[in-house]
């Protein structure tokens, strides 16, 4: 009798959980989005709230004047915008309705990372994808393509036009240039800033294990570090 | 039949009936939630859709015009003859080949080989660049750059020929972004025919910093007979890694180009690097250790004395600080050849410091060994330190001048005035030339986190 009042209790329970579970998914989802990003609703004002306006009356969803300040007439414009465009209609700018307007909400604090450098950054960003297992020489080596490329006639001539150049990194497309890099890897980007050079001025690199275009055997390899071989 | 197998019986039933309950909920749930998804996804994908086929036609009519610009700015170039003119029509299509560029980019496909044009463009505007760069050296273009401009100027025309063909097949919705990145896409086809050879142009040699064909230097400081890399430990040993008692040195490999060398890995205590040093008079090329720093003991300034001593110890003569910035308490000092007063920037090492240990844990000596001789001092300045200065600097407040030699971006050195001044708190150098009192280059002085950055 027990053993049934258990099996009982366990299925309901399942039964329960099961219900539950897409409202805790959607749920999860919307928490999320609140606390990342802020929100602008009536009552906020300042710079988001111009920069919101301008862009609502600039595509004829008129907000009245653009006065920083987010009133019954800013609602209105946003409720219609969000209409136009299938989003959810309740007059607040989260994280969807501000995409939508090519706007990124931020929250008052800032970035607390202490490189100011979005060369840098995106540099070590671009090495840690690339290399993090590889030694700190390769890593740099790695850094110091990427500027012989920003210096070459066949590549673009900035670092973020040279790293998001498409099919140029597998790391960018398979998107592990995401992931936050690691102190060696901005040692490894700076130093390549700065000038070091481990591979006398080459311009590709490519693991011989895993290489899958056979045009890049042709290339002329220079030095072999860790598991990359470094080509001019 | 006993009661209790009854009872037994009838609580398996139950047991069946409500797993059966359970699954189908499980399964009517399922259903549901997969049925909202799919049907906010597909809201979704028809928004994406519609924005990417946008994103694409705007790159592709912007190319299409920037495109059509070059091609204008090069047919005026074959008759214009006016420095002022051409340098304006050499300025936008400077700035048109970038905006091409750009586009191209965005429309890149897998698949297709379109870095042929993305260099196409890029050459475009870094030889208008260098062609404007001659006519500010008051230098008139030769028959040679006016016949490369026609057949740039060919290209494009045939490039845009082509696009405009495509350009008729969007308009009539014979042809769409939504099937962007198909193996015979034609876009990509046309994007591909210089790189296939099928729009043909010159390969461009020119002495500017992007040319083709371009060979480096050969290193002019390196001295002395060919070392081999048994040599090459012990020179590592005695001369540039005093800083890293007993060091064990092991031979990697040797690195191909113009400046031949031996690399190194070594190991002292905790502290491992990679060193590469030169085969021909076994010089140190460069050196780097992966050090960081929890608790700095040195300053800045005992550091900046501690790369100038190891220059010393390492047997460079005359090398000054230049520049220097600490980032999480690692020093970076630029050190430059001086020599009757003038500093030298062509002939420069960079030196790392770490502020915790002292120890040189990084040098990257290439330029010096491209370009440092000691100079016959063979320098004319035309120009008096008086009247560099009174070619006025706007709004910028002097602080101090002195003699520097600066690279040029086409190869080649210039004797300036070093002018630093501050606008604002904002530093400026401008670099004015000895011999025309003309200014050459300006750089500002960036203060970020990582220290006085000069770009």
């Amino acid at each position: 009798m027990n053993k049934t009042k258990a099996v009982r209790v366990l299925c309901a329970a399942l039964v329960l959980a099961v219900i539950a579970l897409p409202i805790f998914l959607y749920g999860g989802t919307d928490a999320s989005e609140t606390q990342e990003s802020a929100v602008l609703k009536v009552g906020s004002s300042g710079s988001q709230v111009k920069t919101l306006q301008t862009k609502l009356n600039n595509w004829g969803y008129d907000t009245g004047t653009v006065d920083g300040i987010f009133g019954s007439k800013t609602q209105a414009a946003v409720k219609r915008f969000q209409q136009k465009n299938g989003l959810v209609v309740d007059g607040i700018v989260g994280a969807k309705t501000a995409a939508a307007l090519g706007m990124t909400l931020s929250s008052s604090s800032s970035s607390n990372s202490s490189y100011s450098s979005q060369d840098v950054y995106l540099l070590a960003k671009c090495i840690h994808a690339e290399a993090r297992g590889e030694p700190y020489m390769g890593q740099v080596a790695v850094g110091a393509v990427v500027l012989n490329r920003v210096k070459s006639s066949s590549f673009p001539n900035t670092i973020s036009g040279v790293i998001y150049q498409p099919y140029a990194f597998t790391a960018v497309i398979d998107g592990q240039m995401n992931l936050e890099p690691n102190q060696t890897a901005y040692n490894a980007a700076r130093d390549a800033m700065n000038g070091w050079d481990p591979t006398n001025g080459c311009i590709y690199y490519y693991n011989p294990a895993t290489a899958t275009s056979s045009w890049i055997w042709s290339r002329k390899v220079m030095i072999t570090i860790g598991k990359h071989k470094f080509a001019i | 039949m006993d009661s209790n197998t009854l009872k037994e019986r009838m609580s398996v039933k139950k047991i069946v009936l409500y797993a059966l309950i359970a699954a189908v909920a499980l399964l009517a749930i399922a259903v549901i939630t997969l049925g909202v998804l799919l049907g906010s996804v597909t809201d979704d994908r028809n928004g994406l859709a519609v924005n990417r086929e946008n994103a694409y036609l705007s790159s592709y009519y912007t190319l299409t015009d920037s495109l059509l610009q070059i091609e204008n700015n090069l047919g005026k170039m074959r008759v214009v003859r006016t420095p002022a003119l051409q340098s304006e029509l050499l300025t936008k299509t400077a700035i048109d080949a970038e905006v091409a560029e750009q586009c191209l980019t965005a429309l890149s496909v897998a698949g297709a080989d379109m870095q042929g044009t993305v260099k196409f463009c890029n050459q475009v505007g870094d030889y208008s660049l260098y062609l404007l760069r001659k006519l500010d050296g008051d230098e008139s273009l030769s028959e040679t750059d006016y016949s490369t401009l026609s057949k740039l100027y060919e290209a494009t025309y045939s490039l845009g020929v082509k696009l405009n063909s495509l350009s008729d097949k969007i308009s009539s919705g014979e042809y769409s972004f939504a099937d962007f990145g198909k193996k015979d896409d034609e876009f990509a086809s046309i994007a591909s025919d210089i790189a296939d050879g099928a729009i043909e142009y010159p390969a461009l040699i020119y002495d500017g910093p992007f040319s083709d064909g371009l060979e480096d230097p050969d290193p002019v400081a390196l001295e002395g007979e060919e070392i081999d890399e048994n040599e090459g430990k012990e020179i590592l040993k005695n001369t540039y890694l005093t800083d890293y008692e007993n060091a064990s040195v092991s031979f990697q490999g040797e690195l191909d180009g113009v400046l031949q060398c031996y690399s190194y890995t070594f190991r002292s205590g905790k502290a491992s690097g990679n060193a590469l040093l030169s085969k021909k008079g076994g010089k140190l090329v460069m050196l780097d250790v992966n050090d960081t720093v929890s608790s700095p003991a040195f300053t800045k300034e005992q550091g900046v004395e501690l790369a100038v001593q190891y220059c010393k110890k390492t047997g460079l003569v005359g090398m000054k600080a230049v520049w220097s910035c600490v980032t999480d308490s690692e020093l970076y000092v630029n050190l430059c050849y001086e020599q009757d007063g003038i500093i030298f920037y062509p002939d420069m090492v960079k030196i790392k410091v770490s502020l915790e240990t002292g120890k040189i844990t990084g040098y990257e000596g290439r330029e010096y060994l491209y370009n440092h001789t000691e100079r016959d001092g063979d320098y004319v300045v035309a120009v008096t330190e008086e009247e560099a200065l009174a070619v006025g600097y706007g709004e910028m407040t002097v602080e101090s001048v002195r003699l520097a030699v600066i690279p040029l971006n086409a190869g080649g050195e210039r004797l300036t005035y070093e002018v630093y001044g501050t606008v604002d708190g904002y530093g400026f150098f401008v670099y004015v030339d000895a011999a025309t009192g003309q200014d050459v280059r300006v750089l500002q002085v960036i203060d970020s986190d990582e220290g006085e950055l000069l770009m």
